[in-house]
């Protein structure tokens, strides 16, 4: 295993610990990666191992032409009983990488009106009792320390995901990446 | 896992949730968690409001993650229980878009919350009065939303609530408003000063409004607020406390004209050196300040999961940041939930000084991805001078916005970078 696919595996179990700690109150997690394929593998694999947990997972997407993590969790939670129950849930957002950086004519491209909206949702998303994994391309994780400061300093964690000599970069099991670990650096 | 193991794994699972990034609202939180801090800001924030004409305006300001929400929080509480006020506390992030936030919808919001405040603590306001009130909020030029109004005035609903979950929900409904009165501003301060009196008459309580979050605002519309139509805004005769963005009162222009009309008031960053210690590698910190933030992380972490010369280091690797303090020890915790995940049969494992570099590592990491490289340059003149070539530079208010640099008080300002950038700029050489 690579040192690359290493990181991802620390990475995917970092996130998973992170979620079952806190799966009952709000809890902003960004997750980074250029690699659609890596992508899927990642949240396929949490998911399956949160569910057998007891945590629920869902799926939302950014609406291009309204880009807003608001609107867009807050229309799943009205679709979705469970998710008003208190009940441990998890939430992944998907599509960020299909928000436009031009302007295309409009006074804000897409991802500008993201980081905007972002940036003014504290109090509307402190009602939601779950987490929130939010999926970045590696640009735009980086623009929104930038252009959504505020939205930054609330996150519970970054998770970066790179692409590894393995397909995927991220092992079928955890015991590998266990036994590829140096666990005398935590020590 | 090993049962040892999963007594620690459930007791670094309830440290992470002691340790929340988000300003303690909840009672039984607050109960648990809070801590003497800020207490010489409260006090002055108490003097001023308390000794202040009835009609002024002040503003609150401090970096972000600094315990302002927080400490308004508490602010309130003290006004209404001890000083006798009718206090009505909002946060204008209730509405929907920044970008729709202006001086026309901040008034028409003020409105709304002191007629529901009033209606929720059954203050008695004479029929008349109320009829008056309420055909005022229904004034609307658009006939979809008279419509609307009638629909719901015939159904008997609240049409408080009504309106405010418009104004939170609907970007045409703002815009209606902004419509409405943006012409009238001065009849709708006149109606927020008639409901206060209907307040004041019937509580004998003088009334006063904080206003959370403006400090999330980007400059260009606190600029348009505080700048162009900071007349308006002041309009009404009641006391309020805003809150801004720090940067903002580093803008020569605006600052003239905020602090020409009101007061303005700053939760300093606790200093753990004076200036003239702060870069010697034997500088020894201001214990006083050390010891308070060192409170705050011992409510959350029970000293069995971590060693003394950890909890130090990490509150000074916070540059006196609540925020960040509290990010640095989830990351901590997240480390030892790891190492109990890796090896399930381990028996202990506390927060050392070796967790917490591998959090730092971590954080510094986050750090640096949103640094702009171009920015190094203004940083290492910063750390080397305690202060910017320019300190009103875009490029020097988004560093302090972004906590990338720090800004501390002695008998003048003065600026250092926050101790994971300084930590970055060493390992590039750079200082």
């Amino acid at each position: 295993m690579s040192n690359q696919d290493a990181q991802n595996q620390e990475s995917l179990r970092r996130l998973i610990l992170t979620v079952q700690a806190n799966s009952q109150s709000l809890e902003l997690l960004i997750a980074v990666c250029d690699d659609r394929n890596l992508q899927v593998k990642v949240i396929e694999q949490y998911e399956a191992e949160l569910r057998e947990k007891g945590i629920a997972p869902f799926r939302v997407r950014l609406n291009p032409k309204e880009p807003s993590l608001r609107r867009s969790v807050t229309a799943l939670v009205e679709e979705e009983a469970r998710l008003q129950s208190g009940q441990p849930a998890v939430v992944t957002v998907l599509n960020a990488e299909a928000l436009l950086g031009v302007t295309l004519g409009e006074e804000k491209s897409e991802q500008e009106r993201f980081f905007f909206s972002l940036q003014w949702t504290r109090e509307a998303l402190l009602r939601f009792e779950f987490a929130v994994v939010l999926w970045l391309p590696e640009q735009m994780a980086t623009r929104m320390g930038q252009r959504s400061p505020d939205f930054w300093s609330w996150r519970g964690g970054v998770f970066e995901f790179a692409r590894g000599q393995e397909l995927g970069g991220v092992a079928n099991t955890s015991s590998s990446f266990v036994s590829s670990f140096d666990l005398r650096e935590v020590r | 896992m090993n049962a040892d193991a999963a007594k620690l794994t459930q007791e670094f699972t309830q440290v992470y949730r002691n340790l929340k990034l988000f300003p303690l609202f909840k009672p039984e939180e607050i109960e648990a968690f809070r801590v003497l801090y800020g207490q010489a800001t409260l006090g002055r924030l108490r003097r001023e409001v308390s000794q202040s004409p009835d009609n002024s305006k002040l503003i609150f300001t401090g970096h972000r993650g600094c315990g302002k929400s927080t400490l308004l929080g508490q602010f309130a509480q003290q006004m209404r229980e001890q000083q006798n006020f009718f206090v009505v506390g909002f946060s204008i992030a209730d509405m929907g878009e920044m970008s729709d936030v202006n001086h026309v919808n901040i008034l028409y919001s003020v409105a709304l919350r002191l007629m529901g405040a009033a209606s929720k603590a059954s203050v008695p306001i004479s029929e008349e009065s109320q009829e008056t009130l309420l055909s005022w909020f229904t004034k609307t030029e658009s006939k979809v939303y008279h419509k609307q109004i009638q629909e719901q005035l015939s159904l008997g609903a609240n049409l408080l609530s009504f309106f405010s979950g418009k104004l939170q929900a609907e970007k045409a409904f703002r815009e209606e408003i902004k419509e409405t009165y943006q012409n009238s501003v001065s009849d709708l301060a006149g109606q927020i000063d008639r409901i206060a009196a209907a307040v004041q008459i019937a509580t004998k309580k003088e009334v006063l409004v904080v206003i959370d979050d403006l400090d999330k605002l980007s400059l260009p519309v606190v600029r348009s607020i505080f700048q162009e139509n900071i007349n308006s805004l002041y309009l009404p005769t009641i006391r309020v406390v805003f809150t801004i963005p720090i940067a903002v009162i580093r803008e020569t222009e605006l600052m003239a004209t905020i602090g020409t009309r009101s007061e303005v008031i700053q939760l300093p960053v606790t200093k753990f050196f004076h200036r003239e210690d702060s870069h010697k590698t034997d500088a020894q910190p201001i214990e006083a300040n050390v010891t308070m933030l060192t409170a705050v992380l011992a409510k959350r972490i029970p000293s069995e999961l971590i060693e003394p010369s950890a909890m130090r280091e990490m509150v000074l690797l916070s540059g006196g940041v609540l925020r960040e303090m509290v990010r640095l020890g989830q990351e901590c915790c997240r480390e030892c939930l790891l190492v109990l995940d890796m090896e399930p049969e381990r028996s202990s494992v506390k927060i050392d000084d070796e967790i917490l570099q591998r959090a730092v590592r971590n954080l510094r990491i986050q750090f640096e991805r949103t640094l702009g490289s171009d920015l190094l340059k203004v940083l290492k003149h910063t750390y080397e001078n305690f202060k910017p070539q320019d300190a009103n530079s875009e490029d020097f208010l988004e560093l302090l916005h972004g906590l990338y640099v720090l800004e501390y008080e002695n008998n003048a300002l003065w600026y250092d970078l926050h101790p994971l950038i300084k930590d970055l700029l060493q390992r590039q050489g750079l200082i």
